[in-house]
């Protein structure tokens, strides 16, 4: 605005003002400041803040390039047949980089079989070309010293001939071919094992540049060229040779994180009634997007796309479609210009992508696929196949999309975390502590088909189903982690969820054997069914301690096993090599309880705990750093760290031991675990020698339990002190009995304890005598999901009452109320429905929720569960011989028609084995006395409105004192109870009451959830815990009230 | 004793028909969300914040936009817009957190106030919401549900910018020339919180009370100062049902046990009626602690309960709140619930402020349903102030206040906070011909007479 016309203004303001002056108080001033504030802040196309930040011209010879790279792939360079690393990444400043890297090639090796000159590599090398059928394809053959890392021999290099490639392709062919066996000059049929070979090429590449996982990397000025893409997206787009990158290790200043765009985005199908969308007939309605830049609290764009018109959003960029196509390529071009780093969502992988996918392509929208940082590469849906021991088998879709990142946060909670269910819903719950608002998806096409103000009511939920990925992401610091996990082990970012645990281990033994020398024989892994024994159990001592037990735990015990006893693939030996260089036991080796020789650390230090030691120490280095740092943001980089590099030292043991493996080697494993029993035997020995009242101790201890890596002592002392100092002393104690650098640590006391059963126990969890820290479960499976909520609430009440509040005979009273109100009908529903996913139609055996399924089908077909759905029942009443799975019933259907649950059902197969499992050991046998009794002796049923005898049933009034019938002019209470009357009115007024409160708080808390106090609420989320509560109220409300209004007079 | 005559002084009443009726819950249907209270709050209010709207922005140049609906507000914009508010506050009592948290933890007690630093307010109407901001905010009282408008713009963040805020127009007050009576001084009587049943309530001093009230205490002066009173008022909390302590050494009981129920309390309260109504007119309302409904608003006490005084013609069980008009004076009063929760929502301690608060937005509960429990209306909000009272009393508060203030229509009315009698042994008494009001103070300790 010029000076005058600010003047201008401000002078008609000023005239205003004086004829305003009474009733008119200093708001304006703030109002005109504000009008100048707009003017400054306009903006009036929203869609001109996608754009990244511009980027000046690229000088090479001036301008060094930094970037973190985020992913990378490789492809053949078209005129020189030979692989190009290319690396996206972003620069401090938010501009995206595509780097391409050459001159990188591909090798292995294999021992040179004996009597090979290096005058025979030229036939061997057509010989070998020969045999993989491509002439030409290897580079050179070089004769290098080399010591293979199974086995110690002496510390000896042999002969190893380093061959290597043009094209990674060929590798597997050679590998082939030299198993097969090659005939060539001087040698005929020579086999030879290889080495190296079964490594992919661009891992192979970041291990020798020393590149981890989104680590930065430098170029400096005049060793790059700037390249002219044409297909490329990124803003900076260079070339250079693989020796002159500069790759930085992520420590100190090159732990930072570049301003990574983050979008989350969710879609909205319009589904035709009880079918689960199909891209090929239901359209794309509405796509919300979010983009944050990352370290940002808040995202700074948010727009929702929707096919037809929707009112305006405020603070919210909404664009309508007349045509899915164009929305759908809007989209698309969307994503192109705000070129997202990483691209998060909830199930996107399998549901929004391929739907997107599926649908473009369906619609014709040619421009639609190509989402990635390459113009010429279609995105596309492809299927996985993923199973891994610790995680078990998945199937999957793969998308891509070049150059950026892909985090479905579904996957991310499958794989990091125990839940009883994986739906946002529950997921919210449990880490953002709020419910999410679940609209049907019948409801979701009404909305789309209502008018412009039923549409904007859609975007909002798909808003803010966009923005929950994101708040979850933030929440849980994933994305930290995850880099971070990247840059421990060295792997890309990518291999985090699409690859099991031991590619992590993979890369950092490659990165180590490099720099030690050593190469890595390529084992063709079989999968033998050999197992080994795994760790020790004490035999525990059941029962409830009201006593102290301290906890020893060995810290990191495997990975300070491995290390104590210099157990490697380097150091193994066999009776023949101990013969061959005269070792003498535990002078230069030691025997490991499982009969396996290693040699000693004297002779050379293992593979293995070098970088078991290299983790473990910085891993102190982490927990140091992040006890001074005060920034919460690199907190959360530091904390990220530290438990990257926990994780990581863990997972080498199981990597020795996975006999589907890269490099099984069963002796390491079975030894560390022989080790481990050893040491949880001699632990107990040591501890109850040493702690006796002969040894002038007050107590004799017992070990009460042992488990892998911790033991229970059971000192005797009742006093939390006394405990704890014995507990430390004992820790110490052992800890001297033992090789450096295992440890034994008191960490804390459990008091009261109560030892169920191996891997089951409960207790309250004590560090400092002050006061207890939590209460700490084991193995008592209350997040099982086909255990209704009630399961885990009685129990978990039970055991803070005996352990908490040490009150045993409260927890028997609590549960036999909570047993008489399941019997008399006053357990809220919600507690006793059990959900279950209809993931496929045909089920073997017959199955609970898919039978109801069907049922509801035949009801209304509109409403009944479909494929994909969650189906939420109950069991109810059903007459002899009716099979269980047929007395499964809809929640909903059951209130409606006051169908009886069947509440023995729930008593015997729900709670009494979860309730006897935690008594047995307190009570003994008496603990069945629980189940049966005076509190078992009422039962109230609730009247079916449906079925059977209801059909010839008359409805009569009766006495709300003595249920004798009433007669004609009696409305409440007949005359026998006419006296009774205020107390009965009184009673039903109460019920009313309680009600009335219910009624209010869970319709106020479900708008409060909703986010809007003038709509009506259409949530339908079967996993909140209200939901039920909600229609039982209205029910029952609705019915007491009535009954209320017959006490007209008395 | 020495008689003479003195009689009781009359009134006429009005129970204001159509506002007294729309507190009645005749049938209820509880299929009905509260979407539809705020949807007719808003309808209802719109028209009236608009105009006042008009009134305070329409001469501002450039004169601001009206904006229809919330989600409607652009960017960089300087509008107005008419909505309801809504506080979010994440210590108000959250059902949800009631029943996921783990049942060992004892229920967090009621919290005197729900305030926290994280709170934010916001605009909300049928399409959707938005966050306010702005130092307007900060230092004005807001609670859930009362309809305002708003003048501002809406910032980067996508927040709304609050410059200043209106509220409806005042309602109508009937006319009525006070001073202008040769009558002479007429009173009505207000009694809150007899508290009966609880441990602070004392037999005697409610004796007394009634004694003062029928005019049977005292010389003649008091005697003629009573029998002005031409109407009692008791504004809730009459009886407390006392708690009912487990008896351990009892065997437990797996189901209803009628011997909980305790008749005295009502026993009491009806002789206590009883001995009123033969002398004077007494409206009573229900309270938080009587027995009867305890969504607002209250249906009144079943009169089966009050035997002994129902068949007095002077005898009235009432709703709470509760209009009524004695010689053309309109009468709104509450039992207190409105203000006590409308407390949670402020930092002030001040309730007298927060009573003059709902003059000015022209609603007496609006914290009803969000946390003030309330029926599912369906075609009306009963708790709008379609008239502008001339007394306004707030029952069982912690202390005695009284204020006239003078509304934006010029508008007189009396406020009355009125302690609760057990623990203060405070009532009041309205002088209606010239809204005056006084304490009278009822005490069992002879040191203090």
């Amino acid at each position: 605005m010029s000076q005058d016309a600010h003047a201008a203004k401000k002078r008609r303001i000023s005239s205003n003002r004086t004829a305003l002056m009474e009733s008119q108080p200093s708001f304006l001033e703030d109002l005109e400041l504000l009008q100048e504030m707009n003017q400054a802040a306009k903006v009036d196309d929203p869609s001109l803040l996608w754009a990244r930040p511009t980027c000046n011209k690229i000088n090479p010879s001036t301008d060094t390039i930094v970037f973190q790279q985020i992913e990378a792939d490789e492809y053949m360079h078209s005129g020189m047949q030979t692989p190009v690393v290319r690396f996206y990444g972003i620069t401090e400043t938010g501009n995206s980089v595509i780097c391409h890297v050459t001159g990188f090639l591909p090798y292995f090796y294999v021992p040179a079989p004996v009597g090979f000159k290096i005058e025979n590599i030229p036939a061997f090398k057509t010989a070998l070309e020969t045999a993989i059928e491509k002439g030409n394809s290897i580079v050179k053959i070089e004769w290098k010293l080399k010591e293979s890392i199974f086995g110690y021999h002496g510390g000896e290099k042999s002969p190893f001939l380093k061959i290597t490639l043009k094209d990674p392709k060929n590798i597997a062919a050679a590998k082939r071919s030299i198993e097969r066996g090659i005939s060539f000059a001087g040698f005929s049929d020579f086999t030879g094992q290889t080495y190296e070979s079964n490594i992919a090429y661009l891992l192979r590449f970041m291990i020798d540049c020393r590149v981890k996982g989104a680590n930065w990397i430098e170029l400096p000025a005049g060793t790059y060229q700037v390249k002219n893409d044409q297909n490329s997206n990124a803003q900076i787009n260079i070339e250079t040779s693989y020796d002159k990158i500069i790759s930085h290790q992520p420590e100190g200043e090159w732990s930072k994180i570049a301003p990574l765009r983050i979008m989350s985005f969710d879609i909205e199908c319009a589904g035709r009634k009880g079918i689960f969308p199909e891209a090929k007939i239901d359209p794309v309605i509405q796509i919300a997007s979010m983009v944050t830049v990352q370290g940002e609290s808040k995202p700074f764009i948010r727009n929702v796309m929707v096919l037809n018109t929707c009112a305006h959003i405020v603070g919210t960029h909404t664009m309508s479609f007349d045509q899915e196509e164009k929305l759908l390529a809007s989209w698309a071009d969307f994503v192109r210009r705000v070129d997202p780093d990483v691209v998060i969502g909830y199930n996107t992988s399998n549901f929004d992508f391929p739907y997107l996918l599926d649908r473009a392509k369906h619609l014709g929208v040619n421009k639609f696929p190509f989402l990635g940082r390459l113009n010429d590469v279609r995105t596309e849906a492809k299927d996985t196949k993923f199973s891994s021991k610790a995680y078990g088998s998945r199937e999957n879709k793969a998308i891509n999309m070049e150059g950026r990142l892909q985090l479905d946060m579904l996957q991310v909670m499958q794989r990091d975390y125990k839940l009883r269910s994986y739906t946002l819903n529950s997921v919210c719950a449990e880490f953002l502590g709020e419910q999410k608002e679940d609209v049907h998806h019948s409801i979701i096409t009404e909305l789309q088909n209502g008018n412009e103000e039923t549409r904007r009511r859609l975007a909002i939920y798909c808003l803010k189903d966009a923005y929950l990925p994101q708040r979850l992401m933030d929440k849980l610091m994933c994305l930290i982690n995850y880099i971070e996990m990247a840059r421990v082990t060295g792997v890309p970012f990518n291999y985090l969820l699409a690859r099991g645990q031991q590619i992590k281990v993979v890369s950092q033994l490659f990165r180590k054997a490099l720099e030690k020398d050593f190469v890595i024989p390529a084992v063709n892994s079989q999968g033998g069914e050999d197992q080994y024994e795994g760790a020790t159990v004490i035999e525990p001592n059941k029962g409830y301690y009201d006593v102290p037990i301290a906890t020893l735990d060995f810290a990191s015990l495997y990975p300070s096993i491995m290390m104590a006893h210099n157990l490697c693939y380097t150091t193994l030996l066999t009776p023949s090599t101990i013969q061959k260089y005269n070792l003498v036991r535990d002078v230069d080796y030691v025997v490991t309880p499982n009969n396996d020789s290693f040699v000693k650390e004297s002779r050379r230090k293992g593979l293995l705990p070098i970088i078991l030691t290299d983790l473990l120490d910085a891993r102190k280095r982490a927990k140091a750093d992040l006890k001074k740092e005060t920034d919460p943001f690199k907190r959360a980089v530091l904390d990220g760290r530290q438990l990257a590099l926990k994780v990581s030292a863990n997972s080498v043991y199981g990597f020795t031991g996975a006999t589907v493996g890269k490099l099984p080697c069963l002796q390491i494993s079975s030894s560390v675990t022989a080790y481990g029993r050893v040491m949880i035997e001699k632990t107990k020995q040591e501890v109850e020698s040493r702690f006796t009242v002969e040894n002038g101790y007050e107590h004799t201890a017992e070990v009460i339990y042992g488990d892998t890596d911790s033991v229970m002592v059971k000192f005797g002392v009742k006093e939390l002190e006394k405990a704890m100092k014995l507990g430390r002393e004992a820790a110490e104690l052992v800890t001297t009995k033992f090789d450096k650098p295992i440890k034994l640590e008191f960490e804390k006391v459990y008091f009261p304890y109560l030892l169920i059963n191996k891997k089951r126990y409960a207790g309250l969890y004590w560090t400092k005598p002050e006061k207890y820290d939590k209460m700490d479960t084991k193995g008592i499976e209350t997040v099982r999901r086909d255990n209704c909520r009630l399961v885990q609430s009685v129990i978990d009440t039970c055991l803070r009452k005996i352990l908490i509040e040490r009150d045993v005979v409260g927890a028997q009273e609590y549960t036999k109320q909570i047993i008489a109100d399941l019997l008399q009908n006053k357990i809220d529903m919600a507690q006793l429905v059990i959900t279950k996913a209809l993931s496929k139609t045909d089920y073997a055996n017959k199955q609970a929720h898919v039978e109801l399924a069907e049922r509801m089908k035949q009801r209304d077909a509109g409403s009944a569960p479909a494929l994909g759905d969650r189906v939420a029942y109950v069991i109810v009443k059903g007459g002899k011989g009716v099979a269980a799975y047929d007395k499964s019933e809809d929640p909903l259907y059951v209130l409606e028609k006051n169908i009886p649950i069947d509440t023995k059902y729930y008593l015997d197969n729900q709670l009494s084995k979860p309730l006897l499992r935690i008594f047995e050991p307190i009570l003994g046998d008496k603990a069945e006395s629980l189940l049966a009794g005076d509190h078992t002796r009422t039962i109230q049923v609730s009247t079916p409105s449906i079925g059977g005898l209801m059909k010839f049933a008359v409805k009569t009034a009766t006495c709300l004192g003595c249920k004798t019938p009433l007669k004609k002019d009696e409305s409440a209470v007949c005359s026998n109870c006419k006296g009774r009357a205020p107390e009965l009115y009184q009673k039903q007024r109460n019920i009313v009451n309680n009600l009335e409160v219910r009624f209010s708080r869970l319709w106020t808390q479900c708008q409060r959830c909703q986010g809007s106090l003038h709509q009506d609420v259409l949530c339908t989320s079967k996993d909140c815990p209200i939901f039920y509560m909600r229609k039982k109220v209205q029910k029952e409300i609705q019915d007491s009230s009535a009954t209320l209004d017959r006490f007209v007079d008395w | 004793m020495e008689t003479v005559g003195i009689n009781r002084r009359s009134a006429t009443f009005d129970d204001l028909g159509s506002l007294q009726e729309s507190f009645i819950v005749k049938s209820r249907d509880y299929k009905l969300q509260y979407a539809h209270l705020y949807f007719m709050r808003l309808v209802l209010m719109r028209p009236k914040v608009l105009e006042q709207a008009e009134l305070k922005w329409g001469s501002l140049s450039p004169v601001p936009k009206q904006v229809e609906k919330v989600l409607d507000v652009q960017q960089g914009e300087i509008s107005y817009i008419v909505g309801t508010v809504y506080m979010d506050m994440k210590l108000k009592p959250n059902i949800l957190n009631d029943i996921t948290r783990d049942h060992w933890i004892a229920a967090q007690p009621d919290r005197p106030k729900y305030i926290d630093d994280d709170d934010s307010v916001y605009l909300e109407d049928e399409s959707g919401r938005i966050k306010l901001t702005g130092p307007k905010i900060a230092s004005d009282i807001f609670v859930t549900g009362v309809v305002v408008g708003i003048l501002g713009s809406e910032d980067v963040n996508g927040d709304f910018k609050v410059v200043d805020v209106c509220y409806s127009i005042s309602p109508p007050q009937e006319q009525i020339s006070l001073m202008d009576t040769d009558e002479g001084d007429k009173y009505v009587a207000l009694v809150s919180g007899l508290g009966i049943g609880s441990s602070e309530f004392k037999p005697l001093q409610l004796d007394l009370l009634a004694e003062y009230l029928t005019g049977e205490i005292g010389g003649t002066k008091e005697q003629t100062n009573s029998s002005n009173i031409v109407r009692v008022m008791i504004a809730g909390n009459s009886i407390v049902t006392p708690e009912i302590v487990e008896d351990d050494t009892k065997a437990k009981k797996y189901g209803y046990d009628r011997s909980s129920f305790v008749t005295e309390p009502t026993t009491i309260l009806n002789n206590f009626l009883q001995e009123l109504c033969t002398s004077v007119s007494v409206d009573i309302m229900p309270g938080e602690s009587d027995p009867s409904s305890v969504t607002m608003p209250q249906q009144p006490i079943h009169p089966a309960l009050l035997r002994s005084a129902r068949d007095y013609s002077t005898f009235q069980s009432v709703t709470n709140p509760y209009w009524s008009c004695i010689d053309n004076v309109t009468i709104l009063g509450t039992s207190g619930q409105t203000i006590d929760d409308i407390y949670k929502y402020v930092k002030s301690e001040n309730r007298l402020e927060m009573a003059k608060k709902t003059l000015d937005w022209g609603h007496m509960a609006p914290t009803a349903p969000d946390t003030l429990w309330c029926y599912p209306f369906k075609d009306k909000d009963p708790f709008i102030m379609k008239q502008t009272p001339h007394i306004y009393f707030i029952g069982n508060q912690d202390k005695f206040a009284t204020e006239l203030v003078t509304g934006r229509g010029g508008h007189q009315t009396r406020i009355v906070m009125l302690p609760a009698f057990a623990t203060t042994g405070t009532i009041a008494l309205v002088n209606l011909r010239t809204l005056d009001c006084h304490s009278v103070s009822i005490s069992t300790n002879p040191n203090k007479e």
